[in-house]
């Protein structure tokens, strides 16, 4: 995840649902009205890039200080879709069946950068294991196109496709190195 | 009753290797291939002389590390120079045999010695050739590997050049690589200049801004996981090495690295195969205890 990564890029322009947590004139353009001020407790949906440094950087007390002495940050991150618990439920009962690409297409990154911003042990173990588990998934793919699969009817591609960008990459790799393996090793 | 003969013995064998060993040295400087030059040896006295085999072993080590390291690696100077300059003697040399094969073919009954019995089988200088291909194969995938990550990281490598540096950028890059490394960040920096960043307000306008709210300078990926083999220390006695320790259960010799984020000790036994991170092994690398596979 680097500042010229481009997938980082993209997974950080994902909209995330925030609630801002002060009357802020001038901002009405996040909402689509152009001109006005921004209310509190406007619920607007930011790309992460914006909503993950408005989520750290406190407002100034003395503007907010009709409420409480406490520094808010100026928006407040609600739980996204793609890390409802519904979602959390379906990767703990089986990894290798979710829909990944469908959720989110940049999963992983973002679940990665959610569980850096909160501190979410819970979240880091379920990814670890959805990770491992679908990665056995991913080699099995890789490694060969499973000729029983194939009689049997089931169609091998599905699986590919429920597959996000990271994992794709990885697919990809281990496929070319098998590839390119077997290549050596048939052909002089 | 058994009397322990080994050492007694050990002394006999180093003997007779001795004199091979100068033996093979001598034919080596006969054939004017590849020999070792004075001031280079006694800039080395602690070395044994660096025989080609040897450099061709250790060019290998660097060419593989280099390829699986995540960060550039220092430029073995020595080595290179040492390698560079066979190459350009071996170069003429074949180029002599093979002047002398074009003459010699009229008139073979002159050819009595034993240089132009080997030039007149073909098989020699075909096998020298190959084996300077492969030897210069092996230098340019060596050095366009190392271009790379000096184009991955040259906004990095900029900061070596700061006071308090731990090694200064000359150690690091060559000579040629220091002035590609120049010369490229400089046109690179032009190009987004005058496309882009002049287009940009002030404060937004540097390339190497790590204050944003993402770094703009791309360090090497340190943790990376990397696969290594131990291979020990250098030398065949072992005695000097403070790191390595002795397994007491099974007598096997190894190094301990700690692993910082788990709070975690790991034994590398020597002549083990590991999938390490590449933080964790980075000084055993760098001491060539430890190579990258």
């Amino acid at each position: 995840m680097s500042y010229y990564d481009i997938d980082d890029i993209l997974a950080d322009a994902t909209k995330f649902p925030c609630r801002f947590n002060y009357d802020i004139p001038g901002l009405g353009y996040l909402e689509g009205n152009i001109g006005k001020d921004i209310k509190k407790n406007a619920k607007v949906e930011l790309p992460l890039w914006l909503a993950r440094i408005l989520a750290i950087v406190g407002g100034d007390p003395g503007l907010s200080s009709v409420d409480d002495d406490e520094a808010f940050p100026f928006v407040e991150l609600m739980a996204p879709e793609l890390l409802a618990p519904r979602v959390i439920n379906a990767i703990k009962s089986g990894p290798a069946t979710l829909d990944v690409h469908s959720i989110n297409s940049h999963f992983y990154a973002l679940a990665i950068k959610w569980a850096t911003l909160f501190n979410d042990r819970d979240l880091v173990e379920v990814l670890n294991y959805m990770l491992l588990e679908r990665s056995q998934e991913i080699r099995n793919h890789a490694a060969s196109i499973d000729l029983e699969e194939l009689a049997q009817g089931r169609d091998v591609s599905t699986f590919m496709l429920t597959l996000d960008e990271f994992e794709k990459r990885i697919y990809r790799d281990s496929h070319e190195s098998c590839k390119d393996m077997k290549k050596w090793l048939v052909q002089r | 009753m058994n009397i322990d003969i080994d050492d007694i013995l050990a002394d006999l064998d180093r003997d007779t290797t001795a004199v091979e060993s100068s033996l093979i040295s001598q034919s080596h400087n006969d054939t004017t291939i590849l020999g070792t030059d004075g001031p280079e040896t006694e800039k080395f006295g602690h070395f044994p002389v660096p025989s080609p085999v040897k450099d061709f072993e250790r060019l290998m080590t660097s060419w593989r590390n280099e390829r699986m390291s995540p960060e550039l690696l220092p430029f073995p100077h020595l080595l290179m120079q040492r390698t560079l300059r066979r190459v350009q003697e071996q170069l003429e040399h074949i180029e002599c045999l093979s002047m002398g094969y074009l003459e010699d073919t009229a008139g073979v009954s002159n050819a009595a010695d034993s240089r132009n019995g080997a030039v007149t089988s073909k098989l020699p200088l075909l096998a020298m050739e190959a084996d300077l291909e492969r030897l210069k194969f092996v230098l340019r995938s060596f050095l366009r590997c190392r271009l790379a990550k000096i184009d991955k990281y040259s906004l990095y490598l900029r900061q070596f050049n700061d006071a308090g540096a731990a090694v200064p950028l000359d150690e690091l890059l060559s000579r040629q690589e220091l002035g590609y490394h120049e010369r490229h960040s400089t046109m690179l920096l032009k190009l987004l200049n005058n496309s882009i960043l002049r287009h940009m307000p002030p404060e937004l306008q540097a390339v190497d801004d790590n204050e944003g709210s993402v770094k703009m300078v791309e360090e090497p990926e340190w943790s990376r996981f990397v696969f290594v083999y131990v291979n020990g220390p250098d030398r065949a006695q072992r005695d000097p090495d403070s790191l390595l320790l002795v397994n007491e259960e099974t007598g096997q010799q190894f190094y301990s690295v700690t692993i910082q984020e788990l709070q975690e000790e790991a034994e590398l036994a020597i002549g083990g195969i590991y999938v390490m991170r590449y933080n964790v092994v980075r000084d055993l690398i760098l001491d060539n205890k430890v190579r990258l596979i």
